[in-house]
């Protein structure tokens, strides 16, 4: 079945924000953990560090476990040990 | 209760071997146990087992890639991010499981009767009808078919490292497929004309 409107546009600002060099998933993986420390203290995004959150703007997976990621930082401050 | 463990502490405890290692695995354990337990609830109830299978995957692969580490970000969160795909992926694969890859994309992957919002101005539909055009020609001309194959299934909602499954590739392989497929979608976009306002215009 075709894509709907909706999934049209998905399709279409996934395409916007498409740049050349994107890295892949796993790479995403490794600098997650420092990204996400950086976004929880407000930190400015080191340069090194930009390429994961751009990566994170194209893929919905890791997206997701970025803020389940984020989630579990945010709780854990309270929670864990 | 002992100081919790700095990096390098956790470095040395999980490549020592005996009582050291033991109790650090343990500690980093009870760690993702509390962590994963609480944060994958938000979908629904998980089944505890689980959560204990995720952490016990999640606690081999830390150990095996503690080389990776680089001390860049608390132990424990670079830990968590291994635990959060790990879990990921399972509840991914059991949420797709009964999905073919083959009926998200066999047959066309727009159209006008369905792609275009008829809700729309004339105009806008217009414009929508001339974007669905060139991305169906690049779609239908220019991809590979695997490179289609991803990007359709991408937009329909299956996740990477399900279409990955289906393939037989990594979900690293799949991102490239659907990256290169979005980079010549681009380039014939660009090339028609049709710039990002214009586009972002006709589906307002
Ligand atoms: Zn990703």
């Amino acid at each position: 079945m075709p894509l709907d409107t909706k999934q049209l546009k998905r399709l279409l600002s996934a395409v916007e924000d498409t740049r050349e060099d994107e890295i892949h998933c796993d790479e995403c993986l490794a600098g997650m953990a420092e990204f996400a420390e950086t976004q929880l203290v407000g930190m400015e995004v080191p340069a090194a560090v930009q390429r994961i959150q751009a990566h994170i703007l194209t893929c919905p997976e890791c997206t997701e476990e970025f803020e389940l990621l984020l989630e579990i930082l945010r709780s854990s401050s309270s929670d864990l040990p | 209760m002992r100081a919790p463990r700095t990096n390098e502490e956790w470095l040395l405890d999980l490549r020592s071997e005996g009582a050291a290692q033991t109790r650090a695995l343990e500690d980093l354990r009870a760690y993702l146990l509390l962590a994963l337990r609480g944060s994958m609830k938000r979908d629904g109830p998980v089944p505890e087992n689980l959560v204990e299978d995720v952490v016990q995957d999640a606690l081999v692969r830390a150990l095996d890639h503690l080389d990776r580490f680089e001390g860049r970000s608390r132990f424990t969160t670079w830990a968590t991010t291994i635990a959060v795909r790990t879990a990921m992926t399972e509840l991914r694969r059991r949420r797709w499981k009964d999905v073919s890859l083959d009926e998200l994309v066999t047959g066309d992957a727009l159209s006008p009767e369905r792609s275009i919002d008829p809700l729309e101005s004339p105009e806008n539909q217009a414009a929508q009808l001339e974007i669905v055009r060139v991305l169906r020609d690049v779609l239908d001309n220019q991809l590979s078919e695997r490179q289609r194959t991803a990007i359709v299934a991408e937009m329909r909602g299956l996740p990477q490292e399900e279409i990955a499954r289906r393939l037989g590739l990594s979900r690293n392989a799949v991102y490239k497929l659907g990256h290169d497929a979005r980079k010549k979608l681009k380039r014939g976009l660009e090339a028609s004309g049709l710039d990002a306002a214009e586009l972002r215009a006709a589906f307002s």
